[in-house]
């Protein structure tokens, strides 16, 4: 049996609904990398897990989850910055790599009103 | 992958291994089995030009039994699994972990209290690994040691462990839980000797 599944595919992943190739990486890197950063990362990460417990004769419970997002990262010498988004839109994306830009270069984060519902959100502050 | 196997099928491999325990011995008195599964698909894209993919499957089997004799209870338990598929069970039945828990219990019953205080131990392979991913593997990790708050900074040639001991962190075996293609930070893993015969060699970072 193969190590793939038939059911559970990221949607970022080839053929996928919302597939990231070369060149849309390239354009999200260099917006986590536009305030001065030294490195950046993307990291998508789609994740299908279930399990069950079963006890004398009962089956007790059984559980199966979905989850997915894109975490950006920015390092601008000791100061990291993170942001992580639910959606693969390119707004939802771009915004999550402006703000781990924003809190790499210490000079303050896009304010709160401008977060369009269910975007982006930082989650990690500096630690210069 | 496990995910992709119908419901069904899996139930009835833990209703076998529940039965198996039961048929073990009559002072099995319960049995309790679980089985937990994911599929994870990560991409990795870096400003220093590293992309990486993967799909990392992963499942495990567990199984607890307790056995009752003149009103004194005990149990055992058994379990495994990695980053493998339903083929996992080819190799090791439920029938196997059962018996292997309903065992360890039943043994169990006519042991005696550990004498207690400071003596010198041996450790069985296996689960003991934890005891030395708790007391050496964290201190080990580069991050702690770039600060310099792990026991193990600075240390880098020195004896640090009995010359008999050489622990080495492999990524690589085929299949096992902790094994990886790529890691989160993009990089290919590797098998790394940590402490060679007592000294220390390194520590534990990506790249």
């Amino acid at each position: 049996m193969s190590t793939y599944s038939a059911l559970y595919k990221a949607p970022f992943g080839p053929g996928g609904a919302s597939e990231v190739d070369v060149q849309l990486a390239e354009k999200l890197l260099a917006v986590a990398l536009g305030r001065g950063a030294d490195y950046a990362d993307l990291f998508f990460e789609y994740r299908a897990a279930g399990g069950f417990v079963y006890d004398e004769g009962i089956l007790k419970s059984a559980s199966r989850g979905v989850s997915m997002g894109l975490g950006v990262r920015a390092q601008q010498g000791d100061a990291t910055g993170y942001a992580y988004t639910e959606r693969l839109d390119w707004d939802a994306m771009k915004r999550a790599a402006e703000t781990a830009a924003s809190i790499a270069s210490g000079v303050g984060r896009p304010s709160r009103s401008t977060l369009p519902s269910g975007g982006s959100r930082a989650v990690t502050s500096s630690t210069r | 992958v496990t995910l992709d196997v119908p419901g069904m099928d899996k139930r009835k491999l833990l209703e076998r291994a529940a039965a198996a325990a039961h048929a073990y011995d009559k002072r099995v008195l319960k049995v309790e089995c679980s089985f937990a599964e994911e599929i994870r698909e990560i991409l990795v894209v870096t400003s220093e030009g590293r992309l990486a993919r993967d799909v990392q499957p992963l499942m495990r089997f567990g199984i607890r039994v307790i056995v009752e004799q003149d009103g004194k209870r005990q149990e055992g338990s058994s379990g495994g699994g990695g980053r493998t598929t339903i083929g996992y069970f080819d190799g090791k039945s439920p029938e196997w972990h059962a018996t292997q828990a309903a065992q360890q219990a039943i043994t169990m019953l006519d042991a005696e209290d550990a004498p207690a205080g400071q003596m010198e131990v041996v450790l069985a392979p296996g689960d003991s690994g934890i005891l030395l991913h708790e007391a050496v593997g964290h201190g080990l990790e580069a991050d702690f040691n770039r600060k310099g708050t792990s026991n193990y900074s600075g240390q880098v040639g020195n004896l640090v462990a009995s010359e008999l001991c050489t622990v080495v962190d492999d990524a690589t075996l085929l299949m096992s839980r902790g094994s990886i293609n790529v890691d989160d930070e993009g990089y290919e893993p590797h098998s790394s000797t940590l402490i060679d015969n007592g000294r220390l060699v390194g520590y534990m970072h990506a790249g």
